[in-house]
C-alpha cells in the first residue's frame, strides 16, 4: 500500500484510470479518521498524520465542532494507493479530484431524449397531417 | 440492496452515515469497459448501493463527494451550487 499526499494520489488516480480503459476496475474507498485508527496509523508510522493532532489530544473536550481527517484508498488491479486528507486540504482535494472524475469517466452514456423527442414530435407531425 | 432512484440513495447515504459516523464507508468503483459506475455505503450493518452508466450521473456523484467527504469530517458545508 502506497502512502501517498492528496496531490500526488490524485495524480497516481488518473493514471489509475487511464490504465484502467483496456480492462479493470478503479475502486475508491473513503471513510474518517477515528480516534483508534490515528492511534494505530501514529504507532505504525511514527508519527501523526496531518490534522490528527486535535483528535488526539487528550486535553480536548467532546464536543461536535472537532473536524477528522479523512482516508481515502484506492486500488486498480493489484496496485494500491491511499492518501489521508486533513480537514484544511479538504477544497483542494475536492477540486483535484472532480477533475479527474471528469476527466476519464467518460464512457458513460449521454443521454438519448432529444433524439427520441425528435421522432416523436416527427411522427406526430406527420399524423396530423 | 441495490436502489434505483438517485435522490433516495443520496438520502439514505446520509442518514445512515448520520447515524453511525465512525463506521460507515463509501466506496466507489468504476469500469471503463463496460461504462459503469458502481457506488456502495456501508456500515458493516447495512448496506445500499447504486449502480448506473449515465453520464448525467456523474455530476451528482460528485456532489455526493463533497457532501460525504464534509461529512466524514464534521466540517460544516458553504451552500455552493
Amino acid at each position: 500500500m502506497k502512502e501517498l499526499d492528496p496531490t500526488a494520489f490524485t495524480v497516481e488516480l488518473g493514471r489509475f484510470y487511464e490504465k484502467s480503459r483496456v480492462n479493470g476496475t478503479v475502486s475508491v474507498t473513503m471513510k474518517r479518521m477515528t480516534e483508534r485508527r490515528l492511534y494505530k496509523a501514529s504507532r505504525v508510522k511514527k508519527e501523526i498524520p496531518k490534522g490528527g493532532e486535535a483528535i488526539l489530544d487528550k486535553n480536548r473536550m467532546k464536543d461536535d465542532d472537532i473536524e477528522y481527517p479523512c482516508l481515502v484508498r484506492a486500488t486498480y488491479k493489484d496496485k494500491k494507493i491511499s492518501t489521508i486528507v486533513a480537514p484544511n486540504e479538504l477544497d483542494k482535494f475536492q477540486n483535484a479530484y472532480s477533475t479527474v472524475i471528469r476527466a476519464y469517466m467518460d464512457s458513460l452514456k449521454k443521454k438519448e431524449r432529444t433524439r427520441k423527442k425528435a421522432k416523436t414530435a416527427a411522427s406526430q407531425q406527420q399524423k396530423q397531417q | 440492496m441495490y436502489i434505483s432512484n438517485w435522490d433516495e440513495f443520496q438520502k439514505a447515504a446520509e442518514e445512515l452515515y448520520t447515524t453511525s459516523p465512525e463506521t460507515t464507508r463509501y466506496v466507489s468503483g468504476f469500469r471503463h469497459v463496460d461504462g459503469e459506475l458502481i457506488l456502495k455505503v456501508t456500515d458493516d450493518r447495512t448496506i445500499i448501493k447504486y449502480k448506473t452508466n449515465q453520464a448525467s450521473d456523474l455530476r451528482k456523484f460528485t456532489n455526493l463527494n463533497l457532501s460525504l467527504m464534509s461529512k466524514m469530517q464534521n466540517k460544516p458545508m458553504e451552500g455552493k451550487k
